[in-house]
Parts: C-alpha cells; structure tokens; sequence
C-alpha cells in the first residue's frame, strides 16, 4: 500500500469531529452537576460586573478618595446597598471595583504561575534522576517548607508594600505547588509505553514533553488553577488585611476589611460588603473547580 | 544490647521520615538565605530604612555596623549563620530586643492557640464525620454538606468577626479580646496561660484563660474542619461498604464496635493528611485571627516587624513559622505511620 491511499484530509476531518465530540461530551458532563452550573453564572455574573465597574457600580467616583462626610457611616438601605464608610463612600461600588482587583490579581498571577510551573515540572519530571530535575526540585523543596502565608508576608514586606509586590509575592510563593504536581504527574507518564513509543521514533525531548505528556495531564492542572484561584484571592485579601498589600484607597477587599474593621462593632455592616464579596468570589472558583474535576474525572 | 541499637539506628535512618525531616531542615535553612539575599539586596540602603529619613547619620551607621551591612554579602550570611547557631537572630527594631527573646515571648500564645484550635478541628471532624457518615442522605448529611461548602468560602478572619460580633459583642457570653480578664495575673512559667494557671493552682484563672482561647480557636478550626468532616464522611461511606465490614457485622460484632473501629481507623487515613496540613498551616492562619482577637501572638510581632521592614525580626518570625511548619508535619508522617499498616510494614519505598 503506498501513500496515496492514505487519505490525510478525510483522518484531519476525523480527528477534528472527534474533538467537537469530546468538547460536547465535556460540556454534557460539566452541566450535569447544577453546582457547577452556579458556579459557572455566579463567575460570569461577577467577571461582567468586575469588567465593566464603571457602568455597572451606582457610583464609580466612591472607588477612590472621594469625600462626602454629610452621608458618612449610612447602615446598608436601597440606595447604598452595603451601606457608606466613614468617608461617605457607597462600599456596594467599591466592592465591585474590589473584584475587579481581585479578578486582575488572579488573571495576573495565573498567566504567570500556569506557563512557569508546568514548564518546570514537566522538565524535572521527564529527566527524573539527572541533575536538572535535582536543582528544580530542591528548590521547589525550599518554598514549600514555609506556609504560603508567611512566605507571601515576608516577601511582600521585605519589597514595599503594595498590590503590585503583593502579586509578586503570590506568584513566588505559588509555582512550586504546580511544579511539585506536574512533576509527580510527569513522572508517572514518562514510562507509559506511548511516551517509549514515540521516543523510539526520535520525537526530541521537548515534543514529547509538550505534545504527547501535556495533554494528558492538562486537565488536572486547569482543575488545580480553578481550585487555587480562591486560595490566590484568600492570600491576596490576607496580605491587604494585614496591611502588607494594596493600601487605602485603593478598594481592595482585604484593604476594605482592614480599613473599616476600626469602626468594627458599632458599624458592624461596613465589614460585611467587602466580606461577602470575598465569600462570593471564593465560592464561584470552587464550584467551578468541582465542576472541572467532574468533567475530567470523566474521561 | 548495642546491636540491636544499632539496627534501631539504622531503620530510623533509612526510614522515609527521617529523610524527610533532614532535607525539611535543609530546605529551611536554603530559605533563609534566599529571605537574607533578598532581603540585603533590595535597593535602598536597609539600615536607612529601617531608621526613617529623620535618624542622624551616626546611628545609621551604627545599626550599619551591628548588621555588618557594610561587609559583603556572604561575609554577612556567614555572621548571621553564627550567630543562628548560638541561638542569637539579631537585635529586633521593633523592641530593641534580641528578636529570640521577642519570639519567646509571644510564641506560646500562638501555640497554645494552634493546640486547643487542633484539639476542637479534630474533634469537631470525627463526631461530624462519623455522623453524616452512618446515614448518608439524612438531615445532618445534608446539613454538613452546606457548611463545608460555606466553610470552604468564608475565610477563617471573616468567621472571627462573625463570631467575635456575635458571641461577643451582642451576647456577651465570650470576651471579646485578649488573653486573660484584666485584674487576674498569674506569674508566668511557660508562657502558656492555661498551664501557668494550673502551676499556679488558680482554678479560676484557668478556665477564664480557656474561655478566652475559645472564640479564636474556632473561629480558626471551622472552615478547615468541614472540610475535613466531609472528606472523612465519603471515606466512611466507602469503607462500611467493604466486604471486611459485612464480614464483621455477619460474625455478630456490634454495629458501633464495627463503626466506630474497623471502619474508622481505615478512613482516617485519607482524612490525617489534610487535616494535618491544615493545623501545619495555623501558624500562618492565626496571624489575622489574632489580630481581631487583639491576641498577643507571633502575628503581633510579626506584623510590626514587618510593617516596620525589621530585617533580623522578619527572618526571625519567618524561620521559627517555617521550623514549626516542618515539626508539624513530621509528627503529621508519624502519626500516619502508626494509622496505617501499609506504610508501617511496607518499608516506605517511593
């Protein structure tokens, strides 16, 4: 049989119906857990209201230092939905502007964590036993001895304090966690025999890591991003409560929080806004991330 | 017998723990160097930063000198390493103090914190565990499920609040704040103001001391143990479904004999490990509890170190967190060890 009878298109065609299947078949899986379908609007709902803040918070000027000591300490009403701090801001807006902080810290410290730590892990994990994978390793070894929280603290007080230096300190304290996981993933697929397969036909190092080992381990890892997305905001709002992060104005949740805690229990509602956005936030990754793991778990 | 020692020695030595313990320890100590560099080589001159903008050029260069900022970098690793080894980790800004004597001060607050919080996650997550286990799909099944899932969201600062307005300041039934009732005063042993009370043989000061570790142990243990009560309920479930379990039960063992040991202990496998993360994980945790307790712990210190970027106080804080960290998590190893057999006989090969 030559070439020719190969028919390349008609398999490309295949191939792609193929994927077309698997995605409907994801999404099947994905919409049978109504939670992740909650989870799914509830993040939706909150990624329009973070993007468009301006337009959709009732007054966009109360993110920042806007002053108005005539409506100062209002309990919560259907004009100001959270209530007013105690420079007479509407919290409900600066709430909204806080998930816009939230969502850009999580967007920015994935899209650098991501592409890092898988990097990392899949080269320590394919050259299990050489001195690569020792050093990588070893050093993911280093950041994890700590608690993520008082790695975050220190690096974030060691730079100066501000949200910037904050999604540094996330970023650094957060890599070894994918690498360490990818690692132990690679590992195990490195002697599969399609990995040897391929290997035999002289695919170089780099394809098989990222041709044929990272698609099969790609869903794990995108749970774990869902996943740790709320662990990412958890530790953001905790470096801004501590007073290590962003710093007031800026509407920051956890900056919020610490900010309004000095009026805490006469003006108990003014916590409660930045709180429940938090609470809201966290929410929607992990129901997210369940519904992830269903799918995957599925396959 | 001294071969039989030795052969102790030598199974300690090729047992997975102790491997793990040394390179935790190893790896601490490369942290170190990585906070000191960053922290020696961030521009800007440290000492001038620590001092503020007003401090006359002689003190300057005075805590210059003491931090021996003026020699090279790994002259001044090597001097901070001496001096680690002799106990000493600087003179804190914060206090004036050696930062180990700080540290000894407002550790045992914390601890004392992290052991009733454990005590209360892991009592809280075998009774919550064991009981939605046995009836899967009933009320309080049910009614866990939601709490995790709240407990999941909500963080351990925002439970203090909520509990400390609640419990607090609108029923008054917990105080709100610190360590111990103003006008009680016990001398201080241990540091450990429940333990110091019973040296002392004050009764009422003890149960005054644990009325207020209380409130912010659980607020720290809630979203931890539902999570874990809800990962040991789905190992319940599993297990009572074995074919061991059916084979007790045929052989006439009572129900709560079979439940409660052979179905439990297996489960507990599974549950240890998170839950022994999470109580690792407290001495982080506790930094914005204690803080809304107004609870003089490490957090106290740590915090104002760090505000006030005092570099010998933020290495300081950073090392004992992370030696407490990995002395956590190797008692974590052992007591897995002694729960499950196959680790135990199995040698621990990778």
């Amino acid at each position: 049989m030559s070439s020719k009878d190969i028919d390349i298109e008609f398999i490309l065609k295949k191939e792609r119906e193929m994927k077309r299947e698997r995605l409907k078949r994801a999404w099947f899986r994905f919409k049978r857990s109504k939670l992740a379908l909650t989870g799914l609007s509830i993040f939706l709902a909150l990624l329009i209201a973070a993007t468009f803040a301006d337009y959709v918070a009732p007054y966009p000027k109360h993110a920042g230092t806007y002053v108005n000591f005539k409506e100062r300490f209002q309990p919560p009403s259907l004009k100001h939905l959270f209530g007013t701090d105690h420079l007479g801001r509407d919290i409900f807006s600066r709430v909204i502007f806080g998930l816009r902080l939230a969502f850009l810290m999580i967007g920015i410290v994935i899209s650098i964590v991501l592409p890092t730590g898988t990097v990392l892990g899949l080269i320590a994990g394919y050259y299990k036993g050489r001195w690569i994978e020792h050093i990588i390793m070893r050093l993911a070894d280093m950041f994890v001895a700590l608690p993520p929280l008082i790695l975050a603290l220190s690096i974030c007080a060691i730079l100066e304090p501000n949200i910037v230096n904050a999604m540094i300190a996330v970023t650094l304290m957060w890599w070894p966690w994918y690498t360490r996981m990818v690692y132990s993933m690679t590992s195990a697929l490195r002697n599969e025999p399609y990995v040897w397969a391929v290997r035999a036909l002289g695919m170089r190092d780099l394809s098989i890591m990222f041709k044929e080992i990272l698609p099969n381990i790609l869903g794990p890892i995108l749970t774990k991003a869902t996943l740790d997305a709320a662990w990412v905001i958890l530790i953001g709002a905790a470096i801004s409560f501590l007073g290590l992060g962003a710093q007031p104005p800026t509407p920051d949740l956890g900056t919020m929080v610490s900010e309004y805690m000095t009026y805490f229990p006469k003006n108990w509602w003014m916590i409660l806004g930045p709180v429940l956005g938090i609470a809201i936030i966290i929410m929607a990754f992990n129901l997210l991330g369940d519904g992830l793991r269903e799918v995957f778990a599925g396959e | 017998m001294p071969k039989n020692y030795l052969s102790y020695l030598k199974k300690i030595y090729k047992s997975v723990i102790f491997r793990r313990a040394v390179l935790s320890l190893l790896s601490l100590l490369g942290l170190s160097l990585i906070i000191f560099t960053l922290a020696r080589v961030m521009p800007g001159d440290p000492a001038r930063m620590a001092l503020g903008p007003r401090a006359p050029e002689e003190v300057v260069q005075r805590y210059r000198e003491l931090l021996h900022l003026n020699e090279p970098l790994y002259l001044q690793y090597y001097y901070w390493l001496r001096d680690l080894f002799q106990g000493k980790l600087g003179i804190s800004l914060v206090s004036f103090r050696e930062v180990s004597i700080d540290i000894a001060e407002f550790l045992p607050a914390t601890l004392e914190l992290m052991m009733l919080t454990a005590i209360i996650q892991i009592i809280g997550t075998i009774v919550f565990g064991t009981l939605s286990g046995s009836r899967p799909g009933s009320i309080i099944d049910g009614a866990l499920r939601v709490f995790a899932y709240i407990g999941i969201c909500i963080p351990a600062f925002a439970w203090a609040l909520f509990l400390q307005f609640i419990f607090s300041y609108q029923l008054g039934w917990f105080p709100p704040t610190e360590r111990i009732s103003p006008g009680i005063s016990i001398p201080r042993v241990t540091g450990f103001m429940t333990i110091d009370a019973l040296i002392a043989g004050n009764f009422n000061a003890f149960v005054d001391a644990l009325w207020h570790l209380f409130l912010p142990s659980l607020a720290l243990a809630l979203g931890a143990m539902a999570q874990e009560a809800r990962i040991l309920r789905s190992a319940m479930v599993e297990n009572i479904s074995k074919d061991y379990v059916l084979t007790f039960m045929s052989h006439g063992l009572p129900y709560r004999l079979v439940y409660f040991k052979y179905a439990l202990k297996p489960s507990l496998v599974s549950t240890i490990p998170v839950m022994g993360l999470d109580i690792a994980s407290l001495i982080a945790n506790a930094f914005m509890v204690e803080i809304i307790f107004n609870w003089p712990g490490l957090s106290k210190f740590g915090i104002t170190a760090m505000l006030r970027k005092d570099l010998n106080g933020i290495v300081g804080v950073v090392l004992v967190a992370g030696l407490i960290y990995t002395i956590t998590n190797i008692i974590v190893d052992v007591i897995i060890t002694l729960v499950d057999p196959r680790i135990r006989y199995g040698g621990g090969g990778e």
